[in-house]
């Protein structure tokens, strides 16, 4: 039993042996330990993320493989088989290339937080100096009323210097003023005086002034009088202008009127207040019944129609006288049938009012030439007579 | 004892079918699922010249580059482990390119806005020391 446990003791010392001495690593090359340091650096931050574990698994493979093959290709004189290096230098290089994958990713997440973070700050700092901007805008601004209430002020300031140098000048007037008030008061109380005596004298001038008055107002009176009797007597003139004016329209219209029935180109006859134009009986009428007027006789009643019309202030008086044989021809009755007849073409030709003209036969009593002039006595009176 | 034959004869399999493998793949054959990969990731290459990650990260899309001249290489000399290998590393590669372009715009976008938080700030220094604004 000794004997066993003492074997089995050497033999699991020798194994001991053995396996620390296969357990050991070697000296791996270079790369293959560069490789393992960023694979362990890539690692280490992959966790810190808690990220990229398959291609960190990946780059761990690799960099386990590289190892692998090394230690497995490691001669016993520690030297690597050179047939063997490209395979290990080929899975440290991918180890290394995965491994720098893993960190460049993780230095683009790191570079993303800064830049977050960075940006954030950033917001931060805008907003302090948008703080600072919107005082400065609002400093800005007070400036401005402030500059605009200084140029108010400075105004003011001007506007008060002349207000003072005007206050002086005024000054100066009021002193003017009062010496001027002095000597207007010493004026005023020398003018009291000569007031008092005004009164004095203005009260004897009342009086004379009353009496004046008086005699003003008897003046009055009489000049009243005066006008009266001044228009009273224009009054009277005035009638009498107007009377001669209108006595003098009257002559000269009778004047006129004289001169007009002097045309009428029969014998004429004035009278005191008439005018009388005798005709021959036979221009007048056609003989021997002398029942119708002659050319003659007609013209000589148009123009009488016509003067009556002109000077209706005149009325006409026919008269018809007839002389000798035959008697009945002569008489009354004939005459004044023919001056009816000369009445009736006056009144139609002039539409005159039968008041107008009068007619009358005078027959044979009436001659005026001797009897051997009979167709001298047959004539035909035309009276004008004023109505 | 019929049993003991029985995994003795899988094991044998195994390594028959593993040996077969490893002589197919040492052969030169190139496989075509190695083959579509190429073309695949030897076109995303290509297109990375045209793309910010090819400009902003222009050493990764020069090693990409390498990496698939070589699995090219690997193509020509028909060896499937070399192409497969180095297909892998170029495509790795523009994931790495593409990273590295958005990083590096990251890390230029950061520095814009800290250079813009540093004028803000020295404009809120100069405020409040009281020198006013500019």
């Amino acid at each position: 039993m000794r004997i066993f446990m003492a074997r089995f003791v050497v033999i699991a010392l020798v194994l001991l042996g053995c396996a620390t001495a296969y357990a050991e690593e070697p000296l791996y090359p270079d790369y293959v330990r560069n490789a393992r340091n960023l694979v362990d650096k890539a690692e280490a931050k992959s966790l810190e993320l808690n990220s990229f574990t398959d291609e960190i698994l990946i780059a761990g493979n690799f960099i386990k493989n590289s190892e692998a093959e090394y230690k497995k290709h490691l001669g016993w004189s520690g030297k690597l088989d050179p047939a063997a290096e490209p395979t290990v230098r080929y899975f440290a290089a991918m180890a290394e290339i995965q491994a720098s994958v893993v960190l460049t990713k993780v230095g683009k997440i790191s570079q993303d937080k800064e830049r977050s973070r960075l940006e954030q700050q950033l917001v931060e700092v805008k907003s302090k100096i948008k703080v600072f901007d919107d005082k400065n805008a609002e400093i800005a601004a007070s400036k401005k009323v402030i500059t605009e209430l200084n140029s108010a002020l400075s105004a003011l300031k001007d506007e008060k210097e002349k207000l003072t140098a005007r206050s002086s000048a005024l000054g100066g007037d009021i002193s003017a003023k009062s010496t001027a008030l002095a000597s207007a008061e010493r004026r005023i109380t020398t003018l009291s005086s000569e007031l008092e005596s005004c009164v004095k004298a203005l009260a004897a001038s009342e009086k004379k002034s009353a009496q004046l008055a008086a005699d003003q107002e008897q003046t009055r009176g009489e000049i009243g009088r005066l006008k009266a009797d001044l228009a009273s007597l224009a009054a009277a003139k005035g009638v009498a202008e107007s009377q001669s004016k209108e006595q003098i329209e009257s002559l000269n219209r009778q004047k006129d009127f004289v001169a007009e029935v002097g045309k009428l180109g029969g014998v004429i006859k004035a009278g005191s207040d008439n005018m009388t134009v005798i005709f021959g009986r036979s221009a007048m009428l056609k003989a021997p019944k002398n029942d119708k007027l002659t050319a003659d006789g007609d013209k000589a009643i148009s123009r009488i129609v016509d003067l009556l019309k002109a000077y209706p202030e005149y009325r006409v008086k026919l008269k018809l006288h007839g002389f000798g044989q035959p008697a009945n021809n002569e008489d009354a009755s004939a005459t004044d049938r023919m001056a009816r007849l000369i009445r009736e073409t006056l009144l139609i030709k002039g539409n005159f009012d039968p008041a107008v003209v009068e007619a009358l036969g005078a027959g044979s009593v009436e001659p005026i030439y001797p009897k051997n002039n009979p167709e001298g006595n047959r004539r035909v009176e035309v009276t004008f007579v004023k109505r | 004892m019929r049993k003991i034959w029985k995994i003795l004869f899988v094991m044998v399999f195994q390594f028959v079918c593993a040996s077969i493998v490893c002589a197919a793949d040492e052969s030169g054959a190139v496989q075509s699922a190695t083959m579509e990969k190429y073309q695949k990731v030897r076109g995303q290459v290509e297109a990375l010249a045209n793309l910010p990650a090819g400009k902003r990260a222009p050493e990764v899309f020069e090693q990409a580059r390498k990496s698939i001249a070589t699995a090219q290489e690997g193509l020509k000399g028909g060896s499937d482990k070399m192409t497969r290998e180095y297909t892998e590393m170029a495509a790795l590669q523009v994931i790495l390119a593409t990273a590295l372009a958005e990083e590096r715009d990251a890390a230029e976008a950061t520095e814009n806005a800290r250079n813009l938080l540093a004028s803000h700030e020295s404009r809120l220094a100069t405020i409040l020391s009281g020198k006013g604004d500019k």
